[in-house]
């Protein structure tokens, strides 16, 4: 392989590394500390009505 | 004959006269229209005819200056004793076919009797309130229709190949950048830059019989072929401002691309002399 080969497979595996993180942003941006914290005030009103019981 | 007959339909009310605006309503509701109609891609010509035939129907004349980023229009009701001036930003929503004919469709149906000023801003409210084509499916179709100009152009299977590929990559690039808010130009650089290196494939591993068409047609999905065509008809229409406004953003977002796609080359030690 030669470097024109190793330039190209470098510059190609970045644009795929950008595209990967991004994904990974986006996931955690839709199922990160917002969605946890809405389960845990839907988890406290459950609790509340156990208590009650 | 024919002056007269118009002039004597125009100074008649139409029916429904109980539902015209009155000159702020409409001059309101025309600025709204034609901002939109602005910052989705149509022309001068298209804005002011458009205006110009709604506002007709509802017995008033309207003066209009469209400059690059503002529009300002001025609505007189018939007899010249009462008028109404409104100076708006467009939209930048980007250019939409969609928006522009269901917006002149509007128009027409004002002009025509068929929908009441009540209905036309309900029926506005609407349009403007569509989302944009799904952008998956735009990602697809223009990825698919850079490869078919490179067929066009001459290449052969493994150029469509690379050019699909370089566009698919370049174009879900656009996408994100634009999306996070990033700079048009230089979303416009990193896409060349990018596509260009994916289209210099056909070079680095000697695939197929016409990489120069593959590394040619790998960026031409960014052309702003759009601002181009209407900077050429502003121009024949007579309004240079805008002419020359949309002349310079496309050229300058072709500055960028060109930028790009040297980088590109630069960078794949491509000697295109």
């Amino acid at each position: 392989m030669n470097d024109q080969a190793t330039i190209w497979i470098l510059t190609v595996g970045c644009l795929l590394l950008i595209f990967l993180f991004r994904n990974i942003q986006q996931m955690r941006k839709e199922t990160g500390h917002r969605k946890i914290f809405e389960l845990e005030q839907d988890n406290y009103g459950i609790y509340d009505d156990y208590d009650e019981e | 004959m024919t002056t007269t007959t118009k002039n004597n339909e125009l100074n008649t009310p139409p029916a429904g006269a109980a539902e015209m605006p009155s000159p702020k309503e409409a001059c309101i509701f025309l600025s709204d229209y034609a901002s939109w109609l602005l910052g989705c891609g149509a022309t001068c010509i298209r804005i002011e005819k458009n205006v110009r035939r709604m506002a007709g129907r509802w017995n008033m004349e309207p003066e209009m200056t469209i400059l690059p980023s503002h529009i300002h229009i001025t609505v007189w009701n018939r007899d010249r004793s009462h008028s109404y001036s409104n100076n708006v930003r467009l939209h930048h929503t980007g250019i939409s076919f969609d928006i522009n004919t269901r917006l002149s469709k509007l128009s027409w149906a004002v002009a025509d009797g068929k929908t009441s000023f009540a209905e036309a801003r309900r029926e506005f409210e609407e349009i403007v309130r569509v989302r944009p084509a799904n952008p998956w499916m735009v990602w697809l179709l223009a990825s698919l229709a850079n490869m078919s100009f490179c067929r066009l152009f001459g290449g052969d299977f493994a150029a469509m190949l690379i050019v699909l590929c370089g566009t698919l990559a370049g174009y879900k690039l656009k996408q994100v950048m634009l999306e996070d808010g990033r700079d048009v130009r230089f979303t416009f650089f990193c896409c060349a830059f990018f596509s260009s290196v994916i289209g210099a494939a056909g070079y680095v591993f000697h695939w197929g019989d016409t990489p120069e068409i593959a590394l040619a047609t790998s960026v031409l999905y960014l052309i702003p072929g759009i601002p181009y065509i209407n900077s050429v008809s502003d121009l024949l229409d007579g309004h240079y401002i805008c002419s020359f406004s949309r002349f310079m953003n496309a050229a300058v977002l072709t500055a960028c691309l060109s930028a790009g796609l040297c980088g590109g080359l630069l960078l794949m030690n491509i000697q295109w002399l």
